[in-house]
């Protein structure tokens, strides 16, 4: 068994201008201390994946299975799930200054995080966020700052420290580096390689996934398109889609080859493979029929084209 | 003589406080004695972190921003022969005017031509950038990111610049798009004879684009050279860092990337010496105290300690 199994979650928001759905059956495993890296393009869907089983967005219909360690996430009760969240799934989000409250120092901040899953003394708390701190890199000493005497990147790694505080066994980092420079980037990448739980890391960055994912799952408008360990997805790209994206990178001084198009709108997705109006090898049955997830277990995709299979 | 010629440029911003009496209580040093020149036709890259410099000096270049001090000159007009391309494709066009009309703009202002010139004059470019012209009546809602940077890019030439500085150009855009409007770009290039000057932090893309690639740290260049040479041989320690901290798409990269301690330092106050000393590697004792000039030709690099061509930075030397 897993550690965490999804599996058909389907997310829809209901808007004035009908019904949007951002996730049409997504389906993945994470395996205790394995990273899993989730990418797409903005709007395909990642964010509201991961929120919607985690039960972060209130207004939307969530449908399917989420066994978090044997237990459906699915309908849970609130209450129960939030203990869930804070204590055996810690979250990391791109934008720090918004998660973290702006008139508590951050030493309070985890501590109090800390007393709401744990029976322990305030000072057990204090000492346990400071030692966190200090394995982020923050002096201890600096546990009575508020935020904003803070970097954006010093920010990103109390977040770390805060989703660490209580030995997760899952954190979900969406786009923690996106907000940040490179040479920042660099350190809080290394940060999370050694955390040791299992991490699902949400990016449009392939080269975060080339760094960091065990696994990937590539999204396009909603779906997973392809899944594979790193150096498959790299190595042999399966999907049209998939291989347009690092067909899009720059590689020295070659010229690029932009996917043509744009992603679809989900309140009306395209018939058929959603890829179909972009991809620049569709069949004729491509705009009718929808693809399934297709190939070995260990690197299917979704193509009618049996490209590398 | 160079196209654009920046010598000396500094820009700084006051820091003002107190209610009813607005006192200088510091300033920001956003650019700090940049020189540099832009020839004909080429690309030059300018990359660094956030907040070093790099949108102010563009502005400087365009006349956007009064230099605090320094000489800017340009072999033209600058209001009309200069022209910027932003960043954000959202903001920076104002949501209830027409795409046709942001276009023309630039027409409108330097009173060039007539109503229906003008008219015929954005639809053929909005066919030049990549634009339906049918969609002139349009508004900016109604369009993509990349469609926007396209309009951008449209009301940029306009009036047929010599330059065009370009701001963050692709930045807030997805890779497939990014692909297609930095074609674009090339393109455009090769047919009008354009010169870039092209901001960016990422630096695959000012690699392919840039003819020669200036780095900025804290309102200064710390190394400009042609653009193999520099991502090849990078001398200045900040330049190596940045290079080993890029994101690159291929899982069999050496890990062993260098990490720098701690974050930019304010620009408001920044180190004594070589700014980069307190995250430098290599910093000594000099460091501190003496600021490296900017030298070389060709490659230029201002620092006491370059690394030799070919010699890996070290991070083990980091932290201590
Ligand atoms: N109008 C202004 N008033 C005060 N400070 C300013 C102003 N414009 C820029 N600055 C400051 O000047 C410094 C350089 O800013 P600039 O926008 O040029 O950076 P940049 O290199 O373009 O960064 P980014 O990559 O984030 O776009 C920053 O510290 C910024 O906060
Ligand atoms: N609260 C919401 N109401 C309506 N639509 C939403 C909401 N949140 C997200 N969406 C839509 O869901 C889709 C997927 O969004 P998201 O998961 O945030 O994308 P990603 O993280 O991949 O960039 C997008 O089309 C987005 O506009
Ligand atoms: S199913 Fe058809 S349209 Fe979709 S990716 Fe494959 S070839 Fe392209
Ligand atoms: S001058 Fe000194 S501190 Fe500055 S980059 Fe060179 S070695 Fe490092
Ligand atoms: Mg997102
Ligand atoms: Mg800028």
């Amino acid at each position: 068994m897993s550690l965490l199994e999804v599996s058909g979650l389907r997310v829809t928001f209901s808007t004035p201008d009908g019904d949007l759905q951002a996730v049409r059956g997504v389906s993945f495993e994470v395996e205790a201390g394995q990273t899993l890296g989730v990418v797409g393009e903005s709007g395909s869907g990642k964010s509201v994946s991961v929120q919607a089983l985690l039960g972060l967005i209130p207004g939307a219909r969530v449908e399917g299975s989420a066994l978090f360690d044997g237990e459906q996430l699915i309908g849970m009760p609130a209450e129960k799930l939030r203990r869930i969240r804070g204590a055996r799934i810690g979250m990391i989000f791109q934008d720090p200054l918004s998660s973290l409250h702006p008139m508590y120092s951050v030493g309070r901040q985890i501590a109090e995080a800390i007393l709401v899953h744990r029976k322990v003394s305030k000072d057990q708390a204090w000492s346990v966020a400071r030692e966190r701190l200090e394995q982020v890199g923050i002096p201890a000493v600096r546990a009575r700052d508020y935020p904003h005497q803070f970097s954006g990147g010093m920010r990103q790694r109390v977040m770390i420290a805060m989703a660490m505080a209580l030995d997760p066994e899952l954190i979900i980092a969406d786009e923690p580096t996106t907000a940040l420079d490179a040479t920042v980037r660099a350190q809080i990448l290394e940060l999370l390689g050694r955390l040791g739980c299992a991490l699902i890391i949400i990016t449009h960055d392939l080269g975060v996934i080339a760094d960091m994912a065990d696994q990937v799952m590539v999204m396009y408008a909603g779906k997973p398109v392809e899944k594979a360990e790193r150096r498959a997805l790299f190595r042999d790209p399966r999907h049209p889609y998939t291989r347009g994206l690092l067909n899009s990178l720059p590689k020295g001084k070659e010229r690029l080859q932009p996917i043509e198009g744009r992603p679809p709108s989900l309140l009306s997705p395209p018939t058929g493979c959603s890829f179909h109006p972009r991809c620049p090898v569709r069949i004729p049955r491509c705009p009718i029929e929808e693809p399934p997830m297709l190939g070995p277990d260990d690197h299917p995709d979704a193509c009618w084209l049996e490209v590398g299979r | 003589m160079s196209l654009l010629d920046v010598s000396d440029v500094r820009k700084y911003f006051p820091i003002k406080s107190g209610i009813f009496f607005q006192r200088e209580v510091g300033r920001v040093h956003a650019v700090d004695g940049v020189s540099l020149s832009v020839e004909a036709g080429e690309t030059l890259g300018v990359v660094g972190e956030s907040g070093c410099g790099k949108s102010t000096l563009a502005r400087c270049m365009t006349g956007l921003h009064e230099v605090t001090s320094g000489n800017i000159t340009f072999d033209g007009d600058v209001r009309r022969d200069v022209q910027m391309v932003f960043q954000d494709p959202y903001g920076s066009l104002n949501p209830r005017r027409r795409i046709g009309s942001i276009i023309a703009d630039p027409l409108v202002i330097h009173r060039e031509g007539t109503p229906s010139s003008r008219r015929d004059r954005v639809r053929d470019l909005m066919a030049l950038v990549g634009l339906n012209p049918e969609h002139y009546n349009r508004f900016p809602a109604e369009f993509s990111g990349g469609q926007r940077q396209r309009v951008g890019i449209a009301r940029a030439l306009a009036l047929n610049p010599r330059l065009v500085v370009c701001d963050e150009p692709v930045s807030a855009l997805d890779v497939s798009i990014q692909a297609q409007v930095v074609n674009l770009l090339k393109d455009l290039q090769a047919e009008l004879g354009l010169t870039y000057v092209f901001i960016a932090h990422d630096l695959s893309v000012v690699r392919y684009v840039s003819d020669r690639v200036a780095v900025m740290y804290l309102g200064k260049i710390v190394e400009i050279a042609p653009g193999e040479e520099l991502y090849e041989r990078p001398r200045h320690p900040y330049t190596a860092a940045l290079l080993s901290a890029a994101s690159v798409a291929d899982p069999d990269r050496p890990r062993d990337r260098v990490i720098l301690r701690g974050d930019v330092p304010s620009p408001i106050s920044p180190p004594s010496g070589c700014r980069f000393h307190p995250r430098c590697p290599k910093a000594q004792e000099r460091c501190t105290v003496e600021e490296p000039r900017l030298m070389g030709d060709g490659h230029k690099w201002a620092c006491h300690f370059p690394l030799e061509p070919g010699e890996r930075l070290q991070s083990r030397e980091v932290g201590e």
